[in-house]
């Protein structure tokens, strides 16, 4: 795209968009015992472009977070310790593994997958979450599984 | 080919010269949502984001239209409020 347009200005609304709804997000999660402080918002809010520019994606409106973490927030293996730390590697993933999938899951069933996993045969670890399941899930994927994402870690 | 799209993309960002400071954030506004627009369309909602390489080509669509508009002189006068959309759906 051309840089000629200030794209910087654009980046920085988008910005303040993510930190005013990671701000509302905090309200819905403090009823799991997690909230996230202004610094770590910001924080949150930096990473979400650093793992755009890293997975050679373009976002436009709300960001993945917001959903992420209002999928996420109910799970057990998630503390008020490692809440920021998850969400951030999860952005990470979540971004990789569009990719990896040649976009052919939607957002909603990504994120779905991605939670049934880290619930059950993941207990909680992201590592294994990108290592074994999202793994699997992309090569069925991009091998022609239809119903590879609706496979479930009962 | 990949001059063509060039031209476009330059055709459009003269455009902005003759533009005051205020007129120019409103363009560049309008274009940046009209870009998000046609990426909501183009995965028809499913996905907040896309890969580069279709954000590109995309916004290439948009300048071709644009610029398609400009040269048919369909353009709206200097004082006429700025509606990107609307050149776009002319183009």
């Amino acid at each position: 795209m051309d840089n000629q347009f200030s794209i910087t200005s654009i980046n920085h609304m988008l910005k303040l968009q993510t930190i005013t709804e990671l701000r509302d997000c905090n309200e819905y999660t403090q009823q799991f015992g997690l909230s996230l402080t202004d610094t770590q918002i910001h924080q949150l809010a930096e990473k979400r472009f650093e793992a755009l520019e890293d997975n050679g994606r373009v976002e436009f409106g709300e960001g993945i977070l917001k959903k992420l973490i209002r999928t996420f927030c109910d799970s057990p293996y998630l503390t008020q310790i490692n809440y920021e730390e998850t969400m951030e590697a999860l952005q990470d993933s979540f971004y990789y593994f569009k990719n990896e999938s040649e976009d052919l899951l939607s957002d909603d069933e990504l994120i779905e997958f991605m939670k049934d996993a880290f619930d059950t045969v993941c207990e909680g670890s992201i590592d294994y979450l990108n290592s074994t399941s999202l793994e699997k899930l992309c090569r069925d994927i991009r091998n022609g599984d239809q119903d590879a994402n609706e496979e479930t870690f009962e | 080919m990949k001059e063509d799209k060039d031209e476009n993309n330059r055709l459009v960002l003269f455009e902005t010269e003759t533009m005051s400071e205020e007129q120019r954030g409103e363009f560049q506004s309008q274009l940046w949502i009209l870009l998000a627009q046609r990426t909501e369309r183009y995965t028809m909602g499913d996905s907040s984001s896309v890969p580069v390489e279709i954000a590109e080509e995309l916004w290439k669509s948009i300048c071709y239209c644009i610029t398609v508009c400009q040269k048919a002189g369909k353009r709206s006068s200097a004082s006429a409020p700025i509606n990107v959309k609307r050149l776009f759906l002319l183009g």
